[in-house]
């Protein structure tokens, strides 16, 4: 066994002197054979983290804490083991990688582990050549770490562990924070890893759609407790419990539990294996499968946009061309997501918006005014901008008092104030803990925070840069709610998404930005089905519109954008057939 | 620039070995502080900017120090001849103040010194990575931990100014503005900023102190190092240079007086 874990219990110490402890795993029992490649699911605060903490040796040594019951990592009791020993067994990659690169050049990053093991400076040479070589990174040796995009940077991550080459490794998140393309660059380090077998290798992430396609096993982990363990198939058909847990499932494991009259000959994860499942099924259905798919009403928006970006150029300091004549108008009451890859210019886009950064050559209008010579102060009344990581703007010692300061700069006071910042702490369901500071909660109340904060300002138009980055599937639902409630209420809301099947389901229009320039425009239903154009900017469809342009060659209508839609196409004709 | 202070050029500087530059320095800066007179504190500075160039160090990062020191440099220069007090030809007197011609001359003195030794600092930055100079340091005999603090605190420089970058547009964007007035005004307005700064700072260092853990920092295991710094033929001839001047001219100043006076 890589892993032994037998009646796990953690809990941290309380949070001030007399409040209880905190316990977060509840029994935990778990064997991980050596070679396996595991994933771990849960939804936030399911232990998942301080799990990974556990194995690493790192609690309670580093944290604090009282741990009962055995955890046996590679023979090793890791709970008595120091972290830096236990390291050759077991290497953990953190969720951000910015935290844990410390070194001048990528060829040094990855030598400092070996320099630990008192390796001699001709195999370390070489084990890092080859490290560098697994991930991917060849030819990158004298850059400096923080000069790197996000996914190479957690190739490297990857890399400094690779090349101690311990039995197991462990990644918290391998796929938080990335763009789809570097996704799919860590996707592949970790499907070689897989392949090879070299060594255990336990990853902790959210991203369903991945864990179907890598994992071997899947274990679900909730409330501190090991809840459904199993082949990636087996897990995902427990569709309804796992809407319960809060943990994500993929597409097609949702697809597969909503279309009746489904004769299951395989269960189907991916968009091509439920082709394979769906194809031959066609023929009964198919008299009936021309009822064209109900089209989405084209909403009326006011004439005047609300943002009127015109020819923007802007370069930043280092030389980097981010905007480059870029135009976009958006109607006022438009839900629009902004997709593309990272470093394609959507945050400095964004940050025009609200007069963060201005355009070198070119024009804002927001609201119909210029935004040139009014300060960021004065446009916060009208565009709210919600940024990519909460703990950027968290500082105040209750949570009231964060949903109150951008209320009280706008010079709103007295009892308009603290309605407004009572309602926002309603609707975002932070009342329980309007007295708690902010920057002890969770990851995901901190965020909701951080929207609650912009809500009470009461802005007409919204921009979020990334909002959903690290955020479980029911934080993911409140936030998508409270978003579609603003727009219905007529507010403009620009979504900065890497997300697609977030703006397949909420956006009335998509933008690709990318190199600076707007380079896909249009309803979603145009441009999330162009697989070909949206490939060239390291975009691929959601899954449910790969699988309607896998069927519509047999007429199955096209594009589906959710699953939803796919079920109702599906249904209407199978309905039909019976009839 | 800012925070990579290196010249990526191959200069004949960037290939000494740290601990040869550490010895040029630091001889450089005794002699700034035994020698008085002012040509030769002038030939002293003079000679580190053909040290400079002849190592393909740009103009205009040189030109980026003078910029720096410039407000300094000029206050000194004119405050200095009003509170020297030194006997010498007067030039003018007004109430209290004497200024005497040897007063100018010390003032560019004390001038001279303030640049040449900010510009040796600069000459082991311009020319050295990061790392090598921390183990340049470490061979020296400075612990290993105290060697991984230093390089990892100038790693993180730019990523905390980064982040308080970000801190700063995250305040803006809710109406935040550092609040004209007072000095005590000025801090309690940076507070939305600082706190936030210090929050990351805090859980940085925690993350930090875990991956150093999983990487065998404090496995109390012996290290190697893998490109370790060496001496080589020329650290050898530079230093036995620098030993030779360094002698002959402390002999010269103490034995013969050379330099001992202002002018």
């Amino acid at each position: 066994m890589s892993v032994h874990l037998d009646d796990l219990h953690f809990s941290y110490p309380p949070i001030s002197a007399g409040a209880p402890a905190v316990e977060v795993l509840h029994g935990v029992t778990l064997d991980v054979p050596a070679g396996q490649s595991l994933a771990i699911m849960g939804p936030t605060s399911s232990g998942k983290s301080t799990l990974a903490l556990v194995l690493a040796g790192l609690a309670p040594s580093m944290t604090g804490g009282v741990l009962t019951g055995q955890v046996q990592v590679n023979g090793q009791d890791a709970a008595a083991t120091p972290a830096a020993v236990l390291s050759a067994s077991l290497g953990i990659v953190f969720q951000e990688p910015e935290r844990q690169l410390f070194n001048m050049t990528v060829a040094e990053e990855v030598a400092f582990s070996l320099e630990g093991l008192a390796l001699p400076p001709q195999e370390i040479g070489e084990r890092v050549e080859l490290a560098l070589a697994q991930v991917g990174l060849t030819g990158l040796e004298e850059r400096s770490p923080w000069q790197l995009s996000g996914g190479q940077q957690k190739r490297l991550a990857i890399a400094t562990l690779l090349a101690i080459r311990p039995p197991i490794l462990l990644l918290d998140e391998p796929m938080a924070g990335l763009d789809p393309a570097a996704r799919r660059e860590v996707a592949a380090v970790l499907a070689d890893l897989r392949r090879t077998a070299a060594a255990t290798v336990i990853v902790l992430e959210k991203d369903a759609e991945f864990v179907a396609r890598w994992a071997e096993r899947v274990v679900i982990l909730a409330a501190g407790q090991v809840v459904l363990d199993g082949t990636p198939t087996a897990v995902f058909t427990e569709v309804e419990r796992l809407h319960e847990l809060g943990v994500a499932v993929p597409q097609m494991a949702e697809l597969a539990a909503r279309l009746p009259n489904l004769v299951a000959s395989a269960p189907f994860l991916t968009a091509r294996q439920a082709a394979a499942v769906l194809v031959p099924q066609l023929p009964t259905l198919a008299p009936n499968l021309h009822s064209p798919l109900p089209t989405r009403q084209p909403p009326v928006y006011a004439p005047q946009p609300a943002i009127d970006v015109r020819e923007a150029t802007f370069r930043y300091e280092n030389g980097t061309l981010a905007l480059d004549r870029l135009s976009l108008a958006v109607p006022a009451g438009q839900f629009v997501a902004i997709l593309g890859r990272n470093g394609g210019g959507k945050s400095t886009l964004a940050r025009h918006l609200n007069g963060l950064l201005r355009p070198q050559s070119g024009a804002v209008a927001i609201g119909g005014e210029p935004s040139a010579g009014r300060r960021v102060g004065e446009l916060a009344r009208e565009v709210g901008y919600v940024f990519q990581n909460p703990d950027r703007q968290i500082f105040a010692t209750s949570v009231r008092e964060e949903v109150a300061y951008g209320v009280r700069n706008l010079g709103v006071i007295g009892q308009e104030a603290g309605q407004r910042v009572d309602e926002a702490l309603t609707v975002f369901d932070l009342t329980a803990v309007a007295e708690t500071p902010p920057a002890v909660l969770g990851y995901g109340l901190r965020r909701l925070v951080t929207l609650a904060s912009v809500w009470a300002m009461q802005p007409p138009i919204w921009v979020l840069d990334e909002p959903t980055t690290g955020l479980d599937v029911r934080y993911t639902g409140i936030l998508m709610d409270r978003l579609r409630s603003l727009h219905e209420r007529g507010n403009t809301i620009l979504f900065i998404t890497h997300d697609l099947r977030l703006a397949a389901e909420f956006a009335e229009r998509v933008v690709v930005v990318d190199g600076g320039q707007t380079v896909l425009d249009g309803p979603p239903a145009a441009v999330l089905s162009d697989a070909v154009a949206l490939s060239s900017f390291g975009l691929r469809p959601p899954p449910v519109t790969r699988l309607s342009a896998l069927l519509a060659p047999y007429s199955f209508p096209h594009p589906t954008l959710t699953v939803e839609e796919f079920a109702a196409a599906w249904s209407s004709a199978a309905g039909n057939g019976e009839r | 620039m800012l925070f990579d202070l290196y010249v990526h050029t191959d200069g004949w500087l960037q290939r000494l070995d740290p601990r040869t530059k550490i010895a040029l320095v630091l001889c450089g800066a005794a002699l700034f502080v035994v020698m008085n007179h002012l040509l030769v504190l002038l030939a002293l500075l003079v000679l580190i900017h053909v040290m400079l160039l002849s190592s393909r160090v740009p103009l205009r990062q040189i030109a980026w120090v003078w910029r720096q020191l410039l407000r300094v440099v000029i206050i000194i220069v004119l405050i200095w001849p009003f509170f020297a007090r030194l006997a010498g030809p007067e030039i003018f007197s007004i109430g209290p103040f004497t200024v005497t011609w040897t007063s100018v001359w010390a003032g560019l003195a004390t001038a001279t010194r303030v640049v040449g030794m900010s510009l040796l600092f600069f000459v082991i930055l311009f020319t050295t990575r990061q790392n090598e100079l921390v183990r340049g340091l470490v061979r020296l005999g400075l612990p290993f931990e105290w060697g991984l603090t230093l390089s990892m605190a100038l790693r993180f420089i730019p990523t905390f100014s980064q982040t308080a970058a970000q801190i700063r547009d995250a305040q803006a964007a809710r109406g935040w503005q550092v609040d004209r007035g007072d000095i005590v005004g000025r801090l309690r307005g940076m507070t939305p900023v600082l706190v936030a700064l210090i929050i990351d700072v805090l859980r940085t260092g925690d993350t930090l102190g875990m991956a150093l853990a999983v990487r065998g920092v404090g496995s109390g295991r012996p290290r190697t190092v893998w490109r370790d710094i060496s001496l080589r033929r020329a650290d050898w001839v530079v230093l036995a240079l620098i030993a030779l001047i360094f002698a002959l001219l402390i002999y010269l100043r103490f034995a013969r007086g050379f330099g001992a006076e202002l002018i």
